[in-house]
């Protein structure tokens, strides 16, 4: 039966052992990618996004494009959580920004903390989209073709949703440097 | 902060802030809960994994799959008789209406169905339900060839449900049917094989080894394309089918085997008579410390381990009943990364018979390990037990399973029996 054999993947066990590999490297930078996509729970879709690929351990052709599931795995359920929010609120309890009262060292640690504070609130207060987009590019780094896979859409989309958004958070700290 | 671009200010804000957080120390377990399938409300599907295919077994009661293709347990004879009006005369068939729609859970959801779904009959109490499926994008990875799949259930209402979907397979005048899985829906002395056939075929009869003959019911749907059949097989010795036409002349015959190897299938623990073998500790392959114990269930030898998260945590039952004198599995409860990442802690093990007092493995590139069988100790049984660790050299990282080959030994070192360790099917 050469249809089957030629379809014939690694058994569950080799997929298990590559899934748990890659959550072990790759799992605390998709929490992160996830609070700062602003996910209210992002340990929670971070697991998710390696559950459904442990699901799909079985069909794992080419271990290399795993992270890149995952990834779009964690953009997608981040989406799909937020359009079920009834109320959308400025969470800056998700950012870490509430600190309250934090030993200030210097003046000068208290100016780059403000800079972040700022700078991540108004990230915060992105459309989905382009949130996604900045973070992507300015976090992990990641090409636009890469960018473009994770988001669903074509590189000239992310072009332009990272273009606007960085213009958005100009005009966001406009008059507070 | 003036002068500097935004887009430095905004690395090094992601940057700063992503440093705030780190994982849970259960987050593992967590994804692993999480990755066992849900299924519908009347059961819960399984996933298991034979092949590039999507089969399902339900854990409420003993339902297995068998992929005949994957295990190659089924040999194939072309008998391509034309011409000659030979075809045994069908035994009356005597089956039920076909029931409602079951609620088919996961499958249909990895792999919507694109054609009609319809129901054959097999018994009074047996209905194999039969599409053709997309498989889903969203289960699948994208580069995933998205060729059409043939998929079937075997539905038995208050045992269980098991079934798979293949890709759709060329038939033509060569190849004019085909088996596609066996199915035990509710015990494991009863069996359900099913198949696919050109439009041509019309009828299908199987032929037992006593002469006995039983129809095998056979129809299609619209868009199925094809003609899917279904028989119930009460014999695990194998069976002979024979395909012909609307004129009564045989198209095709195909000659099954009995269905060797592991099977996939979950059922309950039994509260007693077990055989604790070896225990493991905790690695990242396995949900914490733990043991592999064997049960002898209606001539099945299955082996329990918690080690991992499908499932009630059965491996594949082997059929201890015949040939061959021996049978196992190899399987890594440990991972290492020191450097690099492979597979550690193999256990090789599996039964013999009464008669196998050594069980020798051939190890990859030369040298073998030996281990010394132990009775089992099971009322009325004289099977025994093996298991012996495999040094990690023989599992790659390259390698998704390696060829290993048991040999059962008389103990002056005769072969008397041979199998290839299997894989876990969970």
């Amino acid at each position: 039966m050469a249809d089957v054999s030629d379809r014939r993947t690694a058994p569950p066990h080799a997929g298990a052992v590559l899934v748990s590999g890659l959550f072990r490297d790759r799992y605390p930078e998709m929490v992160r990618l996830a609070d700062l996509l602003g996910a209210d729970d992002p340990e929670d879709i971070a697991q998710e996004a390696f559950a459904r690929l442990m699901r799909k351990a079985g069909t794992l052709r080419d271990p290399a494009s795993a992270i890149g599931y995952v990834r779009s795995t964690v953009c997608n359920l981040v989406r799909n959580r937020h359009r079920h929010l009834r109320v959308v609120r400025l969470r800056l309890g998700s950012l870490g920004l509430a600190r309250g009262h934090d030993e200030m060292s210097s003046e000068h640690a208290v100016m780059v903390r403000e800079d972040h504070r700022q700078l991540l609130t108004a990230l915060a207060a992105l459309p989905a989209r382009r949130r996604e987009a900045i973070v992507l590019r300015y976090w992990l780094d990641l090409p636009e073709r890469e960018i473009a896979a994770a988001m669903g859409v074509s590189p000239g989309t992310v072009k332009s949703h990272v273009s606007r958004g960085l213009d958005a958070l100009g005009e966001a700290l406009e008059g507070k440097l | 902060m003036k002068g500097h671009p935004i887009e430095d200010r905004l690395r090094d804000a992601l940057d700063a802030h992503a440093e705030t957080f780190s994982a849970s120390p259960d987050a593992w377990q967590r994804v692993q809960r999480k990755s066992e399938v849900r299924g519908g409300p009347r059961r819960s599907a399984r996933a298991g994994w034979v092949a590039r295919h999507s089969a399902f077994v339900i854990p409420a009661a003993a339902a297995a799959t068998v992929a005949a293709l994957a295990l190659g347990a089924t040999t194939l004879a072309h008998d391509f008789s034309a011409g000659r009006s030979n075809a045994p005369r069908p035994a009356t068939a005597t089956h039920a209406p076909v029931p409602a729609k079951p609620d088919f859970g996961k499958i249909m959801a990895t792999d919507p169905a694109i054609s009609a779904i319809f129901g054959l009959p097999v018994t009074r109490n047996i209905t194999t339900w039969n599409w053709i499926g997309q498989p889903s994008p969203e289960y699948w990875f994208p580069y995933i060839a998205t060729r059409p799949e043939a998929c079937h259930v075997v539905s038995e209402p208050g045992a269980g449900d098991s079934g798979s979907c293949w890709p759709v397979p060329t038939l033509n005048a060569a190849r004019p049917a085909v088996v596609i899985a066996s199915d035990y829906p509710g015990q494991l002395s009863s069996l359900t094989i099913s198949g696919l056939a050109e439009p041509a075929v019309t009828s299908v009869t199987e032929i037992l080894r006593d002469g006995q003959r039983i129809s095998a019911t056979i129809g299609t749907g619209r868009g199925f394309g094809l003609k899917a059949w279904s028989v119930r097989c009460p014999t695990k010795n194998g069976t002979k089918l024979v395909f012909a036409g609307a004129d009564g002349r045989v198209i095709t015959t195909l000659n099954t085997a009995a269905p060797a190897g592991p099977i996939v299938l979950d059922v309950p623990r039994p509260g007693h008579g077990g055989v604790t073998m070896f225990s493991y500790p905790a690695s990242q392959l396995t949900t914490g410390a733990g043991s592999v114990t064997a049960y002898l269930i209606d001539q099945h030898v299955a082996f329990f381990s918690s080690a991992f998260f499908r499932g009630s945590g059965t491996f594949s039952p082997f059929d201890a009943s015949g040939r061959p004198a021996v049978g196992g599995m190899a399987v890594p409860f440990g991972y290492v990364c020191a450097p690099g990442c492979r597979v550690a802690n193999i256990k090789a093990f599996g039964y013999a018979h009464g008669d196998v007092p050594k069980v020798s493995v051939r190890l990859p590139g030369g040298g073998q390990v030996v281990a010394n069988t132990y009775p089992a100790g099971w009322p009325g049984s004289d099977l025994r037990l093996w298991q012996v660790t495999l040094p990690d050299s023989v599992w790659p990282a390259n390698v998704s399973q390696p060829d290993l080959i048991a040999t059962g030994e008389t103990a002056t070192g005769l072969p008397i029996a041979q199998a290839a360790l299997g894989q876990p099917q969970m």
